[in-house]
Parts: C-alpha cells; structure tokens; sequence
C-alpha cells in the first residue's frame, strides 16, 4: 500500500501540472501540450519492440479487437496483452489500478460516467493533444469522421454539475447505443394498432394488448429496465428528454420538477403494462423477456438488434424499429459510448495512442461489423455498404439507429465525478414510484434532497 | 551465547510480519472510516466520525443495520433447528451415509453459482411458481418483490449452509456416549425428554461453535444478496455490507464506505466475544 500511494500522490500532482498546461494552452493544435514522447513524425514502427496492456469488459467491442488485434502487431511491431472480464470484474478492477497510479493497464474501455469519476482524479489522459498531434497521429486517421454528440459526450472540463461538452477529451468513442422504440410488427398487424408516434398513443397501445393472448400465449404491453441503478435512466432518458426533466440544472436538484414529476408519471404508467418482475429488470431480463416474445412494446439500446435476429430468437423478423416516442419536447435519447482511454500514468503513451488510433480507424471499425460492434461511432462506417449487408434483414434498423444517433441523441445530464451516485438516486426513486412505496412526487422530491446532499 | 539470544527474536519475526499484515490494512480501514474520503478526490480528511453519525441518524443506515441483525438472527434460528433436525435423523435413521452424502452438496457450489441458480428459478416463470401454480397457489414475486425478497435470500442462505450445521452437529452428536441415552431410557425418560436433558446440553458446546461461525458469516452476508438482488428492490436487502460495497467500488466514498464495515466489525465482534465467553464458561463447569 505505502509503496503505492507515493507514486500515485506524485502522478497526481504530475497530473495537475499536466493539466494545468493543457487548459493554458487551450486546445490549441499543434504538438504544443500534451504528448512527452519525442518522435520526428508520424509512423506506425514508431514504438517497435513495446508492449501494452490493455483492460476490457466482456463486449462485442473486445471481441472485435481481439479477433483482429495480431493485424495491429504485425503493423506496428508493438506486443499487447489484451485481458477481458465480465463487467462487474472489469470494473473494480479497473478502479483498483487506475487508484494505484501504477500505469499497469494502458488502454482500457471506458464509458460517460466512468471517464468523469477518473477524470475528476486525473486518473485519465486527455487525448485531445493527441489527436491534434501530426507526429503521433495518422494522416489517414480522419478525426471528423466521428459523430459529433458522441465525441461531445466524451469531452468534459471537470467542472461538477456543468461543463459538459468542453475542455478535455478523455477517451475515443468506439460503440454506440442510442434508445430506440421496438415493436412487434406481428402483434401490432394483428390487433390493426398503427406504429405508435407519441408517448400517449404508446401508453394507450400498450394498456390495450396488455394481458391479451397472442399465438397461444400470454403477452404484456409494455417491457424495460426498472433496476434501481443509474443504467436504468438510459431507456427512461427518452421520456425524460421529452418532457424537458433535467437531473441537476444550476448545481440543484430538479428531478422533482414539474416536467420530471410528468415524466416518471408516465414511465410508470407504461411500466404498469411490463411484467411485475419488471421493477428489478437490468437490460439483460428485458431483453430475454423481449425476446421470448412476452411484450408487444419494448425501449431499450437500438443495437440489440442482432440479439433479436439472430437464428433460433422466437422474434427474429419479427421486430419493428421505431424512433423514440414524442412528447411535449419532441423526441429524445440519451447515449452510451464505449469508448478507449488511456492511463494517465502509462509509461508507453505513444504506443497505446497508436492502439486507441487503430481500433477506432475506419478499418477495424468496419471489420468490428462483423463481430457484432454496432453501432460504428464514424459516419463514413455507419453509411457503408458493410453496415447495410449486415442489417438488410433487420427491417428500419440501420436507417433508424441513424436518425437517431443524427438528429435526437446527446447525454443529457450533467457530468459529475459523482455522477453515478445521482444517477443510482434518481433511477432508485423510479423503481419506488413503480412499486407503489411512494407517489411519483414523494419518490422525487426525497431523490431530489438526496441529490443535493451529494452535491454540497 | 549471542546466537542464542537473538534466536528468540528471529523466530517471532514471521509472527510480527503477520501482525503487521493483518493490522495494516485494518488500521487503514479504520482511519479512513474516520475521514471524508473519496476514492476520487484527493487524500482522506479527518471529519470527526461525521461518517458514524450519518450512518445511524439515517433511514438508510439504521435501515442496513436492521437487514443486516435480522437476516443473521433468522439464519442461524432456521439453520440450527433444521440442522439439527436432520443430524438426528442421519444419526439415528436408515441410510445415514448415503443422505450424507446427498445433503453436503449444495456446500460443494460456490455461494456465487448457487445463488445465480436460485436466481433462475424464482423468476416470475421460474420453476418454483411452476410448482405453487400447479400446487393451485398464486404466483409470488420472490427476490423481485420488496416484501418477499429478504426471505428469498433468507432461502437461499438456509439452502447452501444448513449442511455445514448438519455436519457439525452430527460430529457433536456422535459424541454423546450412548450408554448417557440408554441410561436415561432405562431411567424412563422418553425420546423429548431424552433430547432436552441429555442430548442437548451434550450439544452446547457445538452448537455454540456453530452459531458463532454462521452468526458472523451472516452478519457479514454479501455473495448471495448481490448476486441476486443487488441490495433491492429498492433497499429491501440492503445489509451493511452490501451497502458499504455500493458506497466504495460504485460511488468511490470509502469514508462511508468504511465506516459501514467498521461498525459490521464490532458486531461481529461481539457476537463472537460474547459466544467465546459462554463456551470457556461451558467447559470449565
């Protein structure tokens, strides 16, 4: 422990100054701030002879990398040792290391919330002065090509409760999932019930065919995530974005607003149509309940579209793919990027850089399709002929996920190195409303005082 | 002559290397338990046990020392008089060693594995309202129901560790020299009788040793709770440890984090200190 702390004080205080710098300078391009590793110019041998640890979770992402990570050594000569665990593993594993500042994991898989409790720690290198750096940066890298709401999701100058969308860059988006409405086309056909486009016309849809019997079997309206985690919130942020609900505005709570307040009303009026197990869903029993055709209605990740399809689902071809519902704000969607950082206290910078560049490159992007990574986070992969070929059977799949992703997502909360606290509070609040403990405002409004009592 | 009086010193150095191994971290522990420390935000602050205070003027803190004190307390109830129950009927019935065998199996899974087991067949299409629907009972809602989940953990615990208690109860059971329970026999007592007066005091050294480890090792309950219900729905099952998990790995406020497992700490201190003290009692009278 004692051997640990010092150098991790030490990289802390490395990490200040570094950080410091970089706000100085602004992001400025050029090789101004940033990168510590001399090179003359851009070149894949550059870091020949090194080695790299990189840390994932259990994802289509490192399946992916993993399946075409020997193209990336024979490239650059560079050896990587890639070491994959489930998520709950991944996850305190990644914790312990980065807190012992010991540099032992280059890269690893990182996502919103996560990249705001290691940023606030200066656990995370920025990677803006990277990209902006033609020495360590291929010409063929293309960093426009990304969507902008998902590298804007990226960024954040660690103001608490603000600053979203600016200062440091702190990891590469490299999957995306927005939230979209699925439908059984089936039960819909059947039952001569039109696509719902407004969040009243899929409350009343669902009250309607909850509880009938479709093909032999019992079905209910509605299904989604009712966990008392902050994951939760990523289906729910598509009524939330519809009514306007804002989890903190101005460093105070409003969860319990009047728009927050309607918001969860009507979530809890269409989760009353789910299962009563539903209240403790995560994704995974949505989905296994979605997809054993229990639920005429279903809002999650738009791209559990190959779950859906694949051989032997009872629902493959089945499914239709909606944008999410309208309210009285239009549409919405929050998002979850994987993404890659990179270890503030890595000793091999430039070759994990060169990693993060290739398994985000429009290639490995491409290749990925393949692996099940949807949905590429680069337009110019998301219009490719590969992504149309591998969805042509899915339906509105691939023109939806697009619309969606293009025009309605964001992350729409305010980043926090607490933010995970505020999302569990808000999402456990939900799932008391839903179970009858509390009203919808009594649920809120204790959130709300708990809420603030994490910001102070 | 110097070589002798350093050997001394010398071979109580590993036992010191110990201690210091042991206290280290439990020394850590409990400074941090006493500053506003998170994981995140630079180095531990002395805040004068407000972490303690918040801990017991909360809903949620007295709210997690209350899951934590029931679930043992009805653990070890259930566990003993089913555990003993069954060692009876191993000791004195037909076919002992073969239910032996049969009975020490669900100790052979990791708590983790079990639990995930019984996860799967207590959903709401699971086998177990399979059988309370085709028994003609109602469905229930088990770990998804905030009434009914405690007691489905409860369920589960009893599952898996109720063999330890078998099997240490049959030891103690074995012990008893039957000429005690013929001797009583002969002196008229019936089989009640006979297990109040003879059988049971002749247990109590074991079943001390047996509320000791499954008080404490329920006190300090985690695999089974967070594998099948996260501490939920809502907070239903929320006992200190899972509380200080959330708190640490998912929020980085170790303060709280520890200040939960230090008073976990003290109960199961007491719960043992208190146990220990009756057994040294039990064998010298």
């Amino acid at each position: 422990m004692e051997h640990h702390r010092k150098p991790a004080a030490l990289a802390r205080t490395a990490l200040v100054a570094i950080a410091a710098g970089a706000m100085l300078t602004g992001c400025a391009s050029g090789p101004a701030g940033g990168p510590d590793v001399e090179v003359e110019s851009f070149d894949w041998r550059n870091f020949e002879g090194e080695e790299i640890n990189v840390l994932m979770s259990q994802h289509p992402l490192s399946n992916a990398v993993q399946n075409h990570v020997e193209e990336f050594e024979e490239l650059t000569g560079v050896d990587v040792n890639i070491e994959t665990q489930s998520e709950t593993d991944y996850m305190v594993k990644i914790l312990t290391e980065l807190q012992s500042g010991s540099g032992s994991y280059d890269v690893f898989m990182t996502s919103q919330p996560m990249n705001y409790q290691y940023a606030a720690a200066g656990w995370i290198e920025d990677l803006q002065p990277w990209v902006d750096d033609p020495n360590h940066t291929s010409p063929e890298y293309d960093f426009d090509d990304f969507y902008p709401a998902l590298i804007e999701a990226n960024r954040w100058d660690t103001t608490d409760f603000g600053g979203a969308g600016e200062g440091g860059l702190w990891a590469i988006p490299a999957n995306e999932e927005g939230y979209a409405l699925f439908y059984r086309k089936d039960i819909l056909e059947a039952n001569g019930i039109a696509v719902p486009q407004t969040i009243d016309e899929l409350i009343a849809a669902a009250k309607q065919l909850d509880g009938t019997e479709f093909e032999g079997q019992e079905i209910s309206g509605f299904v989604s995530r009712g966990d008392k985690t902050y994951p939760t919130l990523n289906p729910f942020s598509t009524f939330a974005g519809a009514f306007g609900a804002q989890d903190v505005t101005d460093g105070k709570a409003t969860v319990n607003s009047p728009e927050g307040v309607e918001a969860v009303s009507k979530w809890v009026e269409l989760m009353e149509t789910a299962p009563q197990a539903a209240s403790t869903y995560t994704w995974y029993e949505a989905q296994q309940d979605f997809i054993s055709g229990n639920a005429a209605f279903y809002i999650d990740a738009d791209h559990m579209a190959p779950d859906f399809e694949k051989e032997g689902s009872p629902i493959a071809g089945k499914v239709g793919y909606a944008l999410p519902p309208e309210g009285p704000e239009g549409r919405a969607s929050s998002l979850w990027v994987w993404s890659l950082g990179m270890n503030a206290s890595s000793e091999h910078k430039g070759a994990a850089w060169q990693f993060i560049q290739w398994a985000t490159s429009k290639e490995m992007l491409t290749n990925a399709i393949a692996d099940g990574n949807m949905n590429p986070t680069r337009v110019s992969v998301a219009e490719s002929e590969e992504m149309a070929a591998a969805t042509a059977e899915w339906g509105d799949y691939n023109q939806v996920w697009q619309e969606i992703l293009s025009e309605y997502a964001e992350w729409p909360y305010a980043p926090s190195a607490t933010w995970p606290e505020v999302g569990d509070i808000w999402a456990t609040a939900i799932q008391s409303a839903l179970l009858g403990d509390q009203s919808v405002e009594e649920a809120l409004d204790e959130a709300a005082a708990k809420i603030d009592e994490v910001i102070k | 002559m110097k070589h002798k009086a350093s050997l001394p010193y010398l071979l109580a150095l590993p036992g010191l290397a110990v201690l210091v191994a042991i206290l280290y971290p439990f020394l850590t522990g409990t400074w941090w338990s006493f500053t506003s420390y998170r994981l995140n935000r630079g180095d531990p602050e002395f805040n004068w046990g407000e972490n303690f205070v918040t801990l017991f003027s909360s809903g949620e803190g007295l709210h997690a020392i209350g899951v934590t004190l029931t679930y043992a307390a009805v653990v070890v109830v259930i566990e003993c008089l089913l555990g003993i129950s069954l060692a009876m009927l191993l000791n004195y019935g037909r076919y002992g060693n073969f239910f032996r065998l049969l009975i020490v199996l669900p100790m052979l899974l990791p708590p983790v594995i079990a639990a995930l087991m019984w996860k799967v067949m207590l959903t709401e299409n699971g086998i177990a309202n399979w059988i309370l629907e085709s028994l003609g009972g109602q469905r229930l809602l088990w770990l998804n129901g905030q009434d009914s989940a405690l007691w489905s953990v409860i369920l589960i615990d009893v599952w898996i560790f109720t063999p330890f208690v078998v099997l240490l109860a049959q030891a103690g059971l074995k012990s008893i020299p039957a000429e005690l329970r013929e001797a009583s026999a002969v002196d008229g007592a019936g089989p009640i009788r006979n297990f109040v007066s003879v059988t049971l005091p002749m247990l109590t050294p074991i079943l001390i040793v047996i509320v000791t480890f499954r008080g404490v090792d329920s006190l300090k309950m985690f695999d089974i709770i967070y594998t099948t219900t996260k501490g939920g729905p809502i907070d239903a099952t929320t006992n200190l440890h899972v509380m200080a998990y959330l708190d640490g790995i998912r929020n980085l406020n170790f303060g709280m984090a520890m200040a939960a497992l230090v008073v976990l700490w003290v109960l199961c201190y007491l719960i043992s200190h208190f146990l220990l003290k009756a057994r040294r009692k039990e064998a010298t009278s």
